[in-house]
């Protein structure tokens, strides 16, 4: 006969007390570090230093400005010039050291630059497409291929700053362009956020959304972000509040949040011209579209071409980029779908595991391997 | 570690709420409310404007909408000063005007700059 022994250790007041000891200390030593972390957070001591790779501004007209990033491994003839969206900071690019795609490029022996748009004021409210397609960027492509040698470059549009390279590299067949990448880049409007189509035609007029300055303020802009996922911005403050203890994180989570909180007024006539040609017309689908007088065609990119979509993508969901592949003129061309959101592609662990090494092994397969200067 | 009871009961409601808002916000019943909203803003703040520039003009002194029409007067001065230094570079002249910097965020201008 077997007995099941019982539980029958006397617990003394003090043996409870000794056990409790630790766990109330542990207790009391969490509070106040979240205490001391709520305390540096609201105080703004622990800004977060976002785009710190050192580069060095090599061309610049109006705001734009063209950087290079120093890098003594460049191994990768031909240069990497990342684009930027309007109405973002470039610093998405370069978030934090161990976070940052411009560090992953740099990293596979890529020569960086970045072109940043800067943010537009009352001089800028004119500025139209063709500012930025036919006149910023033509000279800051020719600029980078020139500082690395002349052997062409690979474009990289992320977002808005990929239908800006789409347009450019439709419109300048004759650029040194060798490669063009674009990542969740919408083409079929028809399928973007009604918060991100629904301007001119039926929805709101355009000109109602300039402010004094002739352009798109940037709290419009980011009211119009935070449109598509109503919940998120108290999703991520009960994050915050749930690992306020948490150094790791909430390093993180000020370097995203300085980015996100902190977008870029969008260029009035640019903005207009957006929602006729594309909110309205839908011009790389319906095949319409006019640029500084002339017609522009996709058909008319005939370098290697990748386009990169992103899964989970909120912003520019992926049938809205879905079109694209079949209607660049290229003989190379390819389709990366990740499983990611808008900025998980090249941010965060998956991006840096799954994402940046996809699209980096891309551009290393169509580039030459020969040291640049 | 588990998650809090605060947490969960947030999660549940975000699960239960979040999908009902989305749908809200891209309707076509919203965006009509959302232009008419700005519309109406628009229209209040015209309103404003207007009767706050004629009280201060009648003191003689400047309303906000002169200051924005001398920036805007800047600004294009601006562009076309820039627009002068490009062609005078094209024409191989030395470049004589010297641009005064438009203020926010202004960068330095390499002297390669333009290519």
């Amino acid at each position: 006969m077997t007995t099941t022994p019982t539980t029958t250790q006397a617990t003394t007041p003090q043996a409870t007390n000794a056990r409790q000891a630790p766990d109330l200390l542990g207790e009391l030593g969490l509070g106040l570090k979240r205490g001391v972390n709520l305390f540096r957070h609201v105080l703004g001591i622990d800004r977060a230093e976002i785009g710190v790779t050192p580069k060095e501004a090599v061309w610049s007209r109006g705001k734009s400005v063209l950087y290079r990033y120093r890098s003594d491994r460049r191994t990768v003839r031909q240069p990497v010039l990342l684009v930027m969206s309007l109405v973002s900071r470039a610093d998405i690019m370069d978030l934090q050291p161990g976070n940052s795609f411009v560090e992953h490029l740099l990293d596979q022996g890529l020569d960086v630059f970045l072109l940043d748009w800067g943010a537009p004021d009352e001089l800028d409210a004119g500025n139209t497409l063709e500012t930025y397609v036919d006149d910023h960027l033509p000279d800051a492509v020719a600029m980078a291929d020139g500082l690395a040698g002349g052997h062409g470059v690979t474009v990289f549009g992320y977002c808005f700053g990929g239908l800006l390279a789409l347009l450019y590299a439709a419109g300048h067949p004759d650029d040194p362009i060798a490669n063009l990448v674009v990542m969740a880049t919408p083409v079929d409007f028809t399928e973007m956020p009604p918060a991100m189509s629904g301007v001119g035609g039926d929805g709101i007029d355009p000109d109602h959304l300039l402010d004094e300055t002739g352009n798109v303020p940037a709290r419009t802009v980011r009211a119009g972000f935070s449109l598509l996922t109503p919940t998120a911005d108290l999703a991520t403050y009960a994050d915050f509040w749930e690992r306020l203890d948490d150094d790791r994180f909430l390093e993180s989570y000020r370097a995203m949040t300085a980015w996100t909180r902190n977008h870029v007024p969008f260029p009035g006539a640019a903005f207009k011209q957006t929602a006729r040609m594309f909110g309205e017309g839908n011009g790389f689908i319906n095949d319409d579209l006019v640029l500084g007088g002339r017609a522009v065609h996709l058909r008319d990119i005939t370098v290697p071409f990748l386009t990169v979509l992103a899964e989970r993508d909120h912003i520019v969901p992926a049938e809205a980029s879905l079109p694209l592949v079949d209607l660049v003129g290229s003989q190379d061309r390819t389709e990366m779908k990740l499983p990611a959101g808008h900025v998980g592609l090249i941010v965060g662990r998956g991006g840096r595991t799954r994402c940046m090494p996809a699209m980096s092994g891309w551009i290393i397969d169509h580039s030459d391997g020969a040291t640049a200067g | 570690m588990a998650e809090p009871a605060w947490r969960r009961a947030f999660n549940a409601w975000e699960k239960s709420t979040a999908p009902a808002l989305e749908d809200l916000t891209a309707s076509t019943g919203f965006r009509d409310l959302l232009a008419a909203g700005v519309r109406w803003n628009n229209a209040i703040a015209e309103q404003v404007e207007r009767t706050s520039r004629q009280w201060l003009h009648l003191w003689n002194l400047p309303a906000a909408t002169d200051v924005r029409r001398l920036r805007e007067q800047v600004a294009r001065l601006q562009t076309e000063i820039g627009e002068l230094r490009v062609a005078t570079r094209q024409t191989g002249a030395p470049p004589t005007l010297t641009v005064i910097d438009g203020g926010g965020e202004g960068h330095d201008h390499p002297p390669a700059a333009n290519g």
